[in-house]
């Protein structure tokens, strides 16, 4: 793609707003109420407990202000992974691609447009409210607000960064899914899978009796490093390295994640839509995911109700391999009977 | 002008088009005939662009669709189920297809929308098949095709709109010289619009033919004697058939019949006269000869 074909499309641009403007408007308004609209209440009842002569008036209006809270940043996500699911899902449920590719639109340019709106959503949404809440903040002079001007900006902009990492990643996972239901729980797996799966290993460790507190500690911070969402969940693990190193890293990804759906969705014969995979070439990938992922589970849960020798004195290491591949092969059994099942139906 | 070679696509372990290749030259109306799940819908879809084909290439123009996608802003398509976007008017799609074809000609477009009557507010979700159809052939015989590709055109369609509907066909082939590709499985539409006409039958093209030398290599004598028809000439080799109503025989031929003519006057025919099959008459013996029989084709 060259600089002329990177400016946008204005009809294609505005065909993406115009099919998708309710959504867009719900994520706007959700955005700005969880953040301008919050911060403007809690600042009245700040306000309010100063004027009645509270010592302590963060007392009433809580530590935080209502958009650092983490289950916020979980919920962003959420809707970041629904906007980019629907934004390719609903033109697979519509039948619309077949519209759109017949059209003199090249693959790239489909994907690029919607990439480009998406992003343009969640800069804007952060940005403008990031802009009004400054305007909030200046508009109470005088009044001891717990964080600075700064703050503000650093939440946008890690807001940002992160979501639009999301939905890059979830425009990925799009290409490979065939509905809107399977492109948001895919890319909600995958989004946390490093954690998920780095929790399921530590307590399998702890089964096995392998206490190493800094095997646990490595393991549980490379997961949190690496579960991207989680930096707006918790900023704290995203400002425990040097910002700009950060921010260049997640663009850098985002960037080539947006390129690798690129990749697989010229590629796309587009003959499985309505079904969870699209590629029957990564069939093996998910199942292998699955047997792995629930082995983990379960074989912890199956010692509890059928120990192997005696619990915490020693488990019998071969007995307990062939635990995890009788799991790992029943799912992966099971993974291939559902997909057959699906595809049949 | 359409060009495909050597089209293959395989979904999974069946293989739905079987080495397709056929031509269409500029200004031509190619009709492809076939029953449902011969490949029609596949094969149209892949000359748009949408599914990739596993084999084989097709030109638009010269230029290969996959990989040039431009060229379809020359090119108007009807699907056979047409699905826009629900929350879309007729409004809406209409400044889309503005905005992507540069062709697209408002004095074409006003004239069309005299003829279909289509509320403008409305939103696509709840147009019947026939509207969509409508809206569909309005907005790509807006945009000036030089190539349009038509899937059941005129499914949907009352009889009146469906004439209504052909007779723009052949009216824009001979005013914009555009070439036409229509997948359709009704005979006598073809027959009214098409210069070419293929068949294709589990994937593969089973003949592609211009309708005027389908029409010359099988034809029809009607001819009467007092005494019979001679035995000898039923059992000649071109005759494909031969029907008795009483005193008259209906004689199908292949190819030439000036000769059989002159054999028949030998007898003082009471009647002898040449007369035109119709399209579906002589696709069955057309496909005779290929060893199928037509009903296990066309009419399911």
């Amino acid at each position: 793609m060259n600089s002329v074909t990177l400016l946008p499309n204005k009809t294609l641009l505005w065909k993406e707003c115009r099919n998708g403007w309710v959504f867009f408007s719900l994520l706007f308004v959700y955005i700005t109420f969880v953040s301008s609209y919050t911060m403007l209440t809690e600042l009245s009842r700040y306000k309010s407990a100063l004027a009645d002569g509270w010592i302590y008036p963060i007392m009433v209006t809580g530590d935080l202000l209502a958009f650092h809270k983490p289950e916020l940043g979980l919920f962003f996500t959420l809707l970041v992974v629904v906007m980019a699911a629907v934004m390719i899902g609903q033109e697979r449920d519509q039948g619309t691609f077949g519209l759109l590719l017949a059209m003199p639109y090249s693959r790239r340019e489909v994907l690029y447009h919607k990439f480009l709106l998406g992003l343009g959503i969640i800069v804007a949404a952060f940005g403008v409210n990031a802009l009004v809440m400054s305007g909030l903040y200046w508009g109470h002079p005088g009044v001891p607000i717990p964080f600075e001007v700064a703050d503000i900006w650093a939440w946008a902009l890690r807001n940002m960064v992160v979501l639009a990492f999301v939905f890059a990643f979830t425009v990925l996972i799009s290409t490979l899914s065939g509905t809107s239901v399977g492109n948001g729980i895919l890319s909600m797996i995958f989004l946390f899978f490093p954690i998920g799966v780095t929790g399921l290993i530590v307590a399998n460790l702890e089964l096995w009796q392998v206490h190493n507190y800094e095997i646990t500690a490595n393991l549980l911070h490379i997961g949190t490093l690496l579960t991207v969402p989680s930096y707006i969940i918790d900023r704290n693990i995203i400002h425990s390295y040097p910002l700009a190193y950060m921010y260049t890293v997640l663009i850098l990804i985002t960037l080539g994640t947006y390129q690798l759906a690129q990749y697989l969705f010229a590629r796309n014969p587009m003959e499985h839509n309505g079904e969870v995979l699209m590629f029957s070439g990564f069939e093996w990938f998910f199942k292998l995911g699955v047997a792995v992922c629930f082995a983990l589970l379960v074989v912890p849960i199956a010692l509890l109700v059928v120990p192997i020798g005696t619990y915490r004195s020693g488990l019998e290491p071969a007995v307990g391999v062939i635990y995890y591949l009788v799991a790992g092969g029943i799912f992966w059994v099971l993974v291939t009977l559902l997909i057959k099942w699906r595809r049949k139906a | 002008m359409i060009e495909i070679t050597d089209l293959t696509k395989t979904f999974g372990a069946s293989q739905v088009l079987d080495g397709v290749s056929l031509e269409v030259q500029r200004g031509r109306v190619y009709g492809l005939v076939g029953p449902n799940g011969a490949g029609k819908t596949t094969l149209i879809k892949i000359m748009m662009g949408f599914l990739l084909p596993t084999g084989g290439r097709v030109f638009i123009d010269g230029q290969d669709v996959h990989q040039h996608p431009r060229i379809k802003s020359q090119v108007g398509y009807v699907a056979d189920y047409q699905n826009y976007y629900p929350g879309f008017s007729v409004n809406d799609m209409v400044r889309f297809y503005r905005g992507t074809f540069e062709n697209w000609n408002e004095e074409r477009f006003a004239e069309l929308r005299r003829v279909f009557d289509l509320p403008d507010k409305r939103t696509f979700k709840n147009f019947s098949k026939g509207m969509r159809t409508q809206l569909a052939l309005l907005l790509n015989l807006s945009l000036m095709p030089n190539v349009l590709i038509l899937d059941e055109p005129t499914s949907g369609l009352d009889p009146v709109l469906r004439r209504q509907v052909l007779g723009m066909l052949v009216d824009e082939v001979a005013r914009n010289g555009t070439t036409v590709f229509v997948a359709t499985h009704n005979l006598n539409e073809l027959e009214r619009t098409c210069d070419q006409i293929g068949m294709i039958h589990q994937g593969r093209i089973l003949f592609d033919e211009n309708l005027e030398d389908m029409k010359q290599k099988v034809r029809k004598i009607q001819v009467a004697f007092a005494d019979g028809l001679p035995p000898e000439l039923a059992k000649r080799p071109d005759v494909l058939k031969v029907e008795q109503q009483g005193r008259v025989y209906g004689i199908v031929m292949r190819e030439n019949s000036a000769e059989m003519l002159a054999e028949l006057k030998k007898h003082d025919p009471l009647l002898l006269e040449t007369i035109d099959m119709s399209l579906e008459d002589i696709f069955i013996y057309r496909m005779g000869g290929l060893g199928y029989e037509f009903s296990d084709i066309i009419a399911q």
